[in-house]
């Protein structure tokens, strides 16, 4: 009779299998960014406009870290009534995704701060299909402006 | 604080001051980039009551590109609504143009350790007063 005396390594393998997919990728920015406001850190609303290769189920902004503020992780209604999850740093992403389908082109209404540091930042946009893959990418730039000196003498 | 009259190549001593608008971290960063005809002296040189992020060290200024940006560190923060005022030597590089009136980009940089972080800014302000070139004008003398 075999039985178990003793037991000196219990280790579970498990094996994935995984799918290969062509992303298609702008070849020019297919993302705009117009703030509202666009002077360094102010809370202001961005208009993201993003035109993908077809519909989709949700769209990711992915902002810099450099000088975009880590997002306060939240959950709001944004564009109409599409639904964005914004997710801080290491990430620094915003999420937005429809009940049905995203068009084409979206201009999305993104609530954030602006960075604290003037210049040009880049970041990167998605595109999802329901079926959770990239359908299209694209970067993108964000560009804050510094304070302007009122008073200075030389 | 110019001198009304530049001679090629002779140093002159110029004020500059600003009113900040955003605060910054200790260990902040200031350039100022010349232009229109005038160029950092051949030894940059600075001086502020500024405050020191490290006193020991002193007020440190360099050359930073092609004797046109002069960067000044390690300085303490930078307060808003604060006026901080410097003074600079510079020379006159006109070769042409009977006047000149030179012009200074301030910005104020969050830190000195992130190259890039420009908080403030004044772009091509103007010298207060246009300045004769005597390089075009030359002194009449009597024989």
């Amino acid at each position: 009779m075999l039985t178990k005396y003793i037991e000196l390594y219990y280790y579970e393998v498990t094996l994935f299998t995984t799918v290969s997919q062509q992303i298609a990728t702008a070849s020019t920015n297919a993302v705009t960014i117009t703030p509202s406001n666009s002077l360094i850190n102010v809370a202001t609303t961005h208009t993201n406009t993003f035109t993908t290769s077809s519909n989709a189920y949700a769209l990711t902004y992915q902002y810099d870290r450099e000088s975009t503020p880590s997002f306060d992780n939240k959950f709001v209604t944004c564009t109409g009534s599409n639904k964005c999850v914004y997710f801080g740093y290491p990430v620094n992403w915003i999420i937005e995704y429809a009940a049905t389908s995203i068009p084409v082109s979206v201009s999305s209404s993104i609530s954030m701060t602006n960075g604290i540091y003037g210049g040009t930042y880049a970041g990167l946009a998605r595109a999802y299909s329901s079926s959770s893959l990239i359908i299209f990418k694209s970067t993108f730039n964000t560009v804050y402006n510094p304070n302007t000196i009122v008073t200075a003498y030389f | 604080m110019g001198s009304n009259t530049l001679y090629k190549g002779a140093d002159v001593y110029y004020s500059i001051y600003f009113d900040a608008i955003a605060p910054t971290q200790a260990n902040s960063m200031i350039r100022f980039t010349f232009g229109s005809g005038v160029t950092l002296s051949s030894q940059p040189y600075c001086s502020s009551s500024i405050g020191l992020y490290v006193a020991e060290h002193g007020l440190r200024c360099v050359n930073e590109v092609s004797n046109t940006v002069l960067k000044i560190y390690n300085l303490a923060a930078l307060s808003a609504g604060s006026r901080y005022t410097f003074t600079v030597r510079l020379k006159s590089d006109l070769t042409t143009g009977s006047t000149i009136r030179p012009t200074v980009t301030i910005r104020t940089y969050y830190s000195y350790n992130v190259d890039y972080s420009v908080i403030d800014q004044k772009v091509n302000h103007l010298l207060a007063a246009t300045e004769n070139n005597y390089q075009t004008i030359p002194n009449d003398f009597s024989i």
